[in-house]
């Protein structure tokens, strides 16, 4: 079930009946049934794989959390990590790798004739599950809920598909807890969910025809469109995703539960660093705090070395994360190469910035952060590598030749659109900032009305949806 | 909770729905009588003597009625199968006319697509178009409800309205779209789409069903003429051509009914310059195509006149 559909309105409407109808444990039972019944839609052979894993990392988790000697606990947190890692990497890649190898040799893959599919959120659950288990055996997190409530924690409906990667020590509690939600809390929920369905439809997927023009040279892409859509394709991918988090983060608040926030207004970062302190925060913290800090301090004996070393190897796995595919990599590659330069650079940057104006220094800052954002973004939306370099191509060799609908890659009308798309999404995050419960139901109703009528369906799913 | 803002908001919405949905279904979108739908409605309207051209893109972009100097419209989609051109011939033919039809066939329906779905739903009173999008599951629960049925459509209306007025891209008349502003010819351009063409598989892949109901059409209503036709494709098209021999059968199956002609002009030749990519002609040669398919129309016309005339001597 597509979590950007009336369907799933409905389905939360049902499921917020059924709750307020049920006693205490009830409720919990209720969200359980939902969460089991929404991946059930999408497989219920992938249901009963993630129930075993969660079963396994149940298991692990309360063995870690009790006083095992140390080498069993590393033999237990060490199978557990494999196995689970084991299903991501079957599933992400070999899974595909044997089928495209099994398709060039013999032309028959009865994978693919299957309909063989990733189960949905496999990485995001992973995520999720290698958490609990290092916090366990770290013992900064011990187990002190029942299975059923780990398996609410490993499937809740709304997360489950794209995240935000909860923690278990700040969701579980509030999972069990029973109680019905406050109004404002629904309300708050309400109101992003309206704001992420205006996100999707009306900027992301209109924005998305405009990118995808570009990217397929449909209108003859001069510098000024390569420039335009480079820029639109980070605010598309923004927007999409940004859009599926708020949905998802206002579905739980429409039950009471806060999931932690994924994005805090990435846009506004002065330096790359910054930037992905706020742009998939929970992807970035998870990776810091299971990835980098450990790889970090294996090699800080290399000193300043092993710091550049340990942040390469952390955003070249996040680009792998996306997909086996060279545009990937480059694209955690670049990333962490320019976080790497701007810690090399900072003592010396901030020794020189000193002397320029505060507001020059942010802006600046802004601007170089957004321009190499969406210059790297071009890796992560081209097909291969050449089409990528074919974009930067068109930037260097500049070219502002023909007419306006050459100059700008789209029919002036469609690009018109595109801008007041744009332009109304700064309007209603005024609004949505400003709204209240009293005026939740004309922030709703801006945001339908912005919809029916600006907005785009679109085929495409969530970008984020296939990682 | 306050229900009293809700039930204004949902009021509020619901009045706006409904009144832009009056304004965009009689002053915009039956208001383009160049538009797709527009076009669909003239189909409604037209009692007269037009001869209507039906097909996919290939019709739309080749077949001018003013190059070919008859008095007919062109009703050619842009991505559509014969299921959508089957239900425009089904509008037509419950007509009483006795005009000769044109329709472009495909050789290859199996990706049956319904093209555009804009292009129905205001069409929604007719049980035949709800019937279409039934069998291509693309009926959908907002098609009922006013307003919100046009969701994702509005700016194409708008453009189609506007382009109409202000007629800075392209000019429709009588139904063939000519670009304003074509881009010029490219080579490289086009090898792109050839050595694409190469790697795809071209050829006969029949739909038994839809060319029994294509003949059964045909059979149904002796008193019209039907101009079967296959316009130009590159020469590309036919490097892998499949089933060619089954093609030759279907085709005399066709020729074999007394009131259709079949043109096959599928390899005449054109060169690179005429092709937009391998399968649609650029304007000038779509001119070129028009005029000779207006004189071979007219020079069928005048032989079956003839023919009808040695007939009706004969019964004398």
């Amino acid at each position: 079930m597509r979590i950007d559909t009336a369907l799933f309105l409905l389905f939360l409407g049902v499921i917020a009946v059924v709750q307020a109808m049920m006693p205490g444990r009830g409720r919990v039972v209720a969200l359980l049934c939902a969460s089991l019944i929404f991946y059930a839609v999408s497989s219920v052979s992938y249901l009963i794989l993630l129930l075993g894993l969660c079963g396994l990392n149940y298991w692990a988790a309360l063995s870690l959390s009790q006083n095992l000697d140390q080498r069993r606990r590393t033999w237990v947190f060490t199978g557990t990590v494999l196995v689970n890692l084991a299903v991501l990497i079957f599933f992400k890649y070999a899974a595909d790798v044997i089928t495209q190898g099994m398709l060039r040799w013999n032309g028959h893959a009865p994978a693919a004739e299957a309909g063989f599919a990733v189960p949905l959120g496999i990485s995001y659950f992973t995520f999720q599950m290698l958490a609990c288990v290092t916090d366990a055996y770290r013992q900064t997190w011990r187990i002190d809920h029942g299975f059923t409530n780990f398996v609410l924690f490993g499937l809740f409906f709304p997360q489950i598909s794209s995240g935000p990667i909860p923690r278990a020590g700040p969701l579980l509690p509030q999972l069990v807890g029973g109680d019905l939600p406050v109004v404002e809390d629904r309300l708050e929920g309400v109101r992003l969910i309206a704001f992420g369905f205006f996100k999707k439809y009306v900027v992301a997927n209109r924005i998305n025809e405009y990118v995808t023009d570009v990217f397929k040279d449909q209108f003859g892409t001069g510098t000024l469109a390569a420039l335009i859509g480079c820029c639109l394709n980070a605010l598309q991918i923004y927007a999409d995703f940004s859009g599926y988090v708020d949905i998802a983060i206002g579905s739980a608040l429409f039950f009471g539960i806060r999931l932690a926030p994924n994005f805090d207004r990435p846009f506004l970062s002065t330096s790359v660093t910054e930037f992905w302190r706020r742009w998939h925060m929970t992807l970035s913290f998870w990776l810091r705090d299971y990835l980098y800090l450990p790889l970090l301090i294996r090699i800080r004996i290399l000193g300043k070395s092993g710091v550049v070393l340990a942040i390469i190897i952390t955003f070249a796995v996040c680009g792998i994360w996306h997909g086996l595919t060279w545009t990937f990599l480059l694209f955690g590659i670049a990333q962490g190469l320019a976080l790497s330069a701007e810690i090399l650079t900072k003592s010396w940057r901030t020794k020189r910035l000193k002397r320029l104006p505060e507001n020059v220094v942010r802006w600046s800052g802004r601007f170089y952060t957004l321009g190499f954002f969406a210059l790297s973004q071009v890796l992560f939306r081209a097909a291969n590598v050449p089409q990528a370099l074919w974009i930067y191509g068109r930037l260097i060799h500049l070219n502002f030749s023909g007419g306006l609908a050459q100059l700008f890659a789209a029919r002036p009308f469609f690009f018109a659109l595109d801008c007041v798309a744009i332009g109304s999404w700064v309007g209603v995050a005024y609004f949505h900032r400003r709204a209240t419960s009293r005026s939740t139901p004309w922030f709703v109703f801006l945001c339908g009305l912005l919809i029916i009528f600006l907005g785009r369906l679109g085929s495409a799913h969530f970008i984020y949806a296939k990682f | 909770m306050k229900w009293k803002g809700w039930i204004l908001a949902l009021m509020a919405f619901a009045a706006i729905c409904i009144l832009a949905d009056l304004a965009f279904t009689y002053g915009i979108i039956f208001r383009t009588p160049t538009s797709d739908i527009g076009r669909i409605n003239h189909l409604y309207h037209e009692h007269g003597d037009e001869i209507p051209i039906f097909g996919s893109s290939k019709a739309h972009g080749n077949y001018s009625p003013d190059a070919m100097g008859l008095n007919a419209f062109n009703y050619g989609f842009d991505g559509i199968s014969y299921e959508v051109t089957d239900v425009l011939l089904q509008i037509e033919l419950a007509k009483s006319k006795t005009t000769p039809i044109i329709i472009e066939l495909q050789h290859n329906d199996l990706a049956a697509d319904l093209g555009d779905q804009s292009r129905c739903v205001p069409l929604m009173f007719d049980a035949r178009i709800r019937q279409l999008l039934k069998r291509f599951h693309a009926m959908e629960w907002r098609y009922y409800l006013p307003g919100i049925r046009y969701f994702g459509y509005y700016d194409w209306y708008l453009k189609d309205y506007m382009s109409e007025r202000m007629q800075l891209t392209h000019n429709i008349t009588k139904g063939y779209k000519s670009e304003l502003h074509q881009l010029p010819f490219s080579q490289a351009r086009l090898d792109d789409y050839v050595s694409k063409r190469l790697q795809i598989t071209s050829g006969y892949f029949p739909n038994e069903d839809q060319n029994r109901r294509l003949i059964g059409h045909i059979t149904e209503h002796p008193e019209r003429l039907f101009f079967l036709v296959y316009s130009p494709y590159h020469p590309s098209y036919f490097a892998h051509f499949q089933n060619g021999e089954q093609l030759k059968l279907f085709d005399e199956k066709l020729k074999a009914l007394p009131n259709v002609v079949l043109i096959d002009w599928s390899q005449m030749h054109f060169p690179d310059e005429f092709f937009l990519d391998t399968l649609h002609l650029r304007h000038e040669a779509a001119m070129e195509f028009s005029r000779k398919m207006g004189d071979k129309i007219r020079e069928v016309l005048r032989e079956r006149s003839g023919e009808a005339t040695v007939e009706k001597s004969k019964g004398k």
